[in-house]
């Protein structure tokens, strides 16, 4: 067990070293950058910690983040309704607002099906996806969900969920990724990417 | 393929060595312990980035050494060459370089330099238990075709959910009803390991007689039967409604068993010499013969399906058999381009064309001449 001698601060190190992508080396560091920093710099960010936990919370239709009952995508009056698109985390949806290409809602799952993990269908948001898919005029739900075999499942309990419904159900290409050079993909990858090929 | 050079620091025996290696058959030849085994060893890892022997690095990394680091300079038929370096330590665990490239995903090289290896150990493959046979025609597939290995990992992933499931379905925990994501995807990979086993057999079934009759000198008939308990049509070719209907079939034994019955992670291979099976009827030689005949077979079907001449290992495996006999191998395994064959007794390989073979003496972990 690594110490410095000082309980207060082995304490802060490790806390940080919790985060993810925290190692003990770095979460040293940011410790001792704590330590040396000016005291307002130190009281607002404890300020920001506590408050993104006590004023968020999940939206209640789809399950992103929150300052109120919806979150600002939901309240957004200029999006589609009609397009719902499914993710497994937040951090997805932060990914694909950064994109500027998806003009309609989230829908976040929470996880993904992996009963090795111990996550079963129920432990996800899927039969509020079921109800928001019967009730708000729905047109096209698209799964961008990563294609692993547990995202794979999911996608696979999601087609057969909403097999009744009329909606379309698309997902999003797997295949090359921009700005790479074909010669260093994998060639299962690129065997994906054709069999998902389409016309120009 | 062209293994040109290779260069090789703290891997077994061998401290510090830089091999050049000739463009057709090489013979490594030494006393016991010397370190032949572990040359080919270090070529295989080149290729697969593991051993064919150790189960982790720290084994054939040299005793009180800090690193280990393999480097070979290949050529491919076509002529481009291109470097591998693989480097090990225990503080660092294991690097793949490709071109000076790091190489995230070690998946990503396998294939590139197709290998076949043959050694003693692989008589387990004649008599040893299915998951041998099954480990061969998969290292073998996935060297072939990428999309195989993918298929197999998601295969084995799925099959791994399925019987968690299997278990809290047996204890009441869940119900049946939650199977069909994982079925769908053993079905849909499983059919496509299924199809391409299947269609190796039947390139061997067209060539191992004739492999096997040069080395026995016996005029018999050899055949290889893929032996599947997902009963599918020759004829159509169709498997995924099958494996579906035999998966739905089974679910009771299933749940009881907790484990999955049905599907190709059971499947076997099943040598035949005049339609009995060599592993209960044939001597320990027509099984060596066999598998020296099939392992002729599978650089063949690499090289069809890859475009490029395999790399051969045969690791010691001349034993009993004759001048005539060895002769007769290494005149079939010329054809395939690189060949790299360690023996205790350089004598008996006499007569094979002079231009052909280059020899080499091993000796305490250094090439001596
Ligand atoms: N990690 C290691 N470090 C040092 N020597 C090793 C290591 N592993 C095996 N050896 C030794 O290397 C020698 C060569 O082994 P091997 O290549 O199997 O010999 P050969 O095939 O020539 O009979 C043996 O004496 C063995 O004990
Ligand atoms: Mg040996
Ligand atoms: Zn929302």
């Amino acid at each position: 067990m690594h110490t410095s001698g000082l309980p207060v601060l082995d304490k802060l190190i490790n806390d940080f070293s919790k985060l993810p992508g925290i190692g003990y080396k770095t979460a040293q560091r940011l410790a001792l950058f704590i330590l040396k920093s000016d005291s307002s710099y130190v009281s607002e960010l404890a300020d920001a910690l506590l408050s993104v936990k006590e004023n968020t919370r999940l939206c209640e239709q789809c399950f992103n983040i929150a300052e109120h009952e919806r979150c600002s995508i939901c309240a957004d009056t200029r999006r589609d309704a009609g397009l719902l698109c499914v993710v497994e985390d937040v951090v997805d949806v932060m990914a694909i607002e950064e994109s500027h290409e998806f003009r309609g809602l989230y829908h976040v799952l929470g996880g993904v099906i992996s009963p090795l993990a111990g996550t079963m269908p129920d432990d996800l948001h899927l039969k509020e996806l079921a109800a928001r898919v019967q009730v708000n005029g729905v047109r096209e739900v698209l799964l961008a969900i990563n294609p692993s075999t547990e995202g794979e499942a999911t996608m696979i309990y999601i087609s057969r969920m909403l097999r009744d419904s009329d909606v379309r159900i698309t997902r999003i290409a797997s295949g090359v990724p921009l700005g790479s050079h074909l010669e260093f993909l994998d060639t299962a990858t690129i065997g994906r990417a054709i069999q998902t090929r389409r016309d120009l | 393929m062209y293994l040109k050079q290779i260069e090789l620091n703290h891997f077994r025996n061998i401290s510090a060595e830089n091999i050049n290696f000739g463009k057709q058959i090489n013979i490594i030849h030494g006393r016991n312990g010397q370190g032949k085994t572990s040359l080919l060893e270090a070529v295989f890892f080149l290729a697969i980035t593991k051993s064919f022997r150790a189960k982790s690095e720290k084994i054939v990394l040299q005793h009180d050494k800090e690193y280990l680091q393999i480097a070979g300079l290949f050529e491919t038929d076509k002529k481009d060459a291109f470097s591998v370096r693989i480097f090990y330590s225990v503080a660092d665990g294991k690097h793949v370089f490709f071109n000076q490239n790091k190489i995230d995903k070690f998946s990503q090289l396998i294939g590139k330099i197709p290998v076949t290896l043959l050694s003693l150990e692989d008589l387990e493959l004649a008599y040893g238990v299915p998951a041998n046979r099954r480990k061969f025609i998969d290292i073998l597939l996935s060297q072939v075709s990428p999309i195989y290995l993918q298929a197999l990992q998601i295969y084995k992933k799925a099959l791994s959910h399925r019987n968690r499931l299997l278990s809290l379905i047996s204890e009441n925990k869940e119900n049946s009803s939650i199977l069909f994501p994982w079925d769908e995807q053993l079905v849909k990979n499983g059919a496509y390991i299924i199809r391409l086993r299947q269609k190796f057999i039947t390139f061997a079934n067209e060539k191992i007689g004739d492999y096997y009759r040069k080395i026995s000198f016996r005029n018999e008939q050899i055949s290889i039967k893929y032996k599947t308990n997902v009963p599918f049509e020759a004829e159509t070719g169709e498997i995924e409604n099958v494996f579906k209907q035999t998966l739905f079939d089974n679910y009771d034994a299933d749940v009881q068993r907790q484990n999955t019955l049905i599907g190709p992670h059971r499947d076997d291979l099943v040598f035949f010499k005049e339609g009995f099976p060599l592993k209960t009827y044939g001597s320990q030689g027509e099984n060596k013969t066999l598998l020296i005949a099939l392992k002729i077979v599978e650089s063949e079907y690499l090289k069809e399906q890859t475009a490029e001449n395999p790399i051969l290992l045969m690791d010691d495996i001349f034993g009993e058999l004759d001048n005539e006999r060895i002769n007769n191998l290494i005149q079939c395994v010329i054809p395939f381009g690189q060949t790299l064959i360690t023996t205790t007794s350089r004598e008996k390989i006499k007569g094979v064309p002079e231009e052909s073979v280059r020899f080499m003496e091993i000796e305490q972990g250094k090439v001596v001449k």
